[in-house]
């Protein structure tokens, strides 16, 4: 097993789990349940509490989670997708686990390597402009740096051999949501920092 | 000239040159969003002056969304002189979170956050 970022298994007792069982031949069609699926999350998140959290807190994590789902489907091998989302300690924390061939682990670790000498945002602009001059690129590779380069969030990954469905990987997020009883935020994360 | 899908809607007022984008967008890569693109460049072509974008009713855009518009800004460097206009609302996170780096790419964009 490796460990890596920042990364934490633990998510609060009323955290809401959903697994998405994918239909590889017809991926197109489970595309839009990516952003539903991203928007109940959120939805659940927010149904049952009497000091609400920050709308720019909600807005956040229904964007991370809707990246990382959207990777997820891109990325998975196997048919099923489990994603877990819930509050601890002021954090708002999503977790996404899924099957990932040994090529999807070579190319994450080498965008991590891209973030040892460069700030998210430093990648982020290079990849925009790398971009912008490869039209016959159909993915971006925008969607985790836009997740930690604009809203800041935490990232860490764990990969490790499960015992019935071989090569997995989980992928946690998680940024500051919520207000502390004296109004102030006491982990509020602001650095880009995996 | 209108685009519409599922959950989204741009539409281009010839009249006034502004293109207002509203919804959610949430297609997958840029596949899917090639005529959107398609559509932005043919408004461009339409309006003298540079592009004007109405986003503030656009609630929801993914990372290959973000990706289309900072590339269609990029080639705007290409056309010395050319002026663009972005309006955008504050209270839209992805808006609040990631418009300012469009003015990275083109200094002399105009940013409108209401």
């Amino acid at each position: 097993m490796q460990q890596i970022g920042d990364y934490q298994a633990k998510l609060t007792h009323d955290s809401l789990p959903l697994t998405l069982h994918l239909d590889r031949a017809h991926l197109n069609r489970t595309w839009p349940h990516v952003g539903k699926t991203a928007d109940y999350l959120i939805e659940y998140l927010t149904a049952d509490h009497t000091e609400p959290y920050r709308d720019e807190s909600v807005s956040s994590a229904q964007y991370i989670a809707n990246e990382l789902l959207e990777n997820a489907i891109k990325y998975a091998t196997g048919t099923r997708i489990c994603a877990s989302s819930g509050v601890l300690d002021h954090q708002w924390i999503m977790l996404v686990s899924h099957q990932a061939d040994p090529g999807h682990r070579d190319n994450l670790q080498k965008f991590l390597d891209q973030l040892n000498d460069n700030t998210a945002e430093e990648v982020m602009m290079e990849r925009i402009l790398s971009n912008a001059q490869a039209p016959e690129s159909s993915g971006s590779g925008l969607g985790l740096l836009t997740v930690m380069a604009d809203h800041q969030a935490r990232l860490g990954w764990r990969m490790y051999v499960d015992p019935d469905l071989g090569e997995s990987i989980d992928t946690m997020a998680r940024i500051s949501i919520g207000k502390s009883r004296n109004g102030s935020d006491p982990s509020n994360h602001n650095e880009n920092v995996l | 000239m209108k685009i519409d899908g599922d959950d989204y809607s741009i539409d281009y007022d010839s009249e006034s040159g502004i293109t207002r984008f509203s919804g959610s967008l949430r297609l997958n890569g840029t596949d899917e969003y090639a005529p959107i693109a398609g559509f932005l460049d043919e408004a461009h072509a339409d309006k003298s002056g540079g592009p004007s974008w109405d986003l503030t009713a656009l609630e929801f855009l993914n990372s290959s969304g973000i990706n289309m518009m900072y590339k269609f800004i990029i080639g705007l460097r290409k056309e010395p002189g050319v002026t663009m206009m972005v309006i955008g609302s504050s209270k839209i996170a992805w808006q609040a979170k990631s418009l300012a780096n469009m003015k990275k790419f083109l200094p002399s964009l105009e940013l409108n956050i209401q």
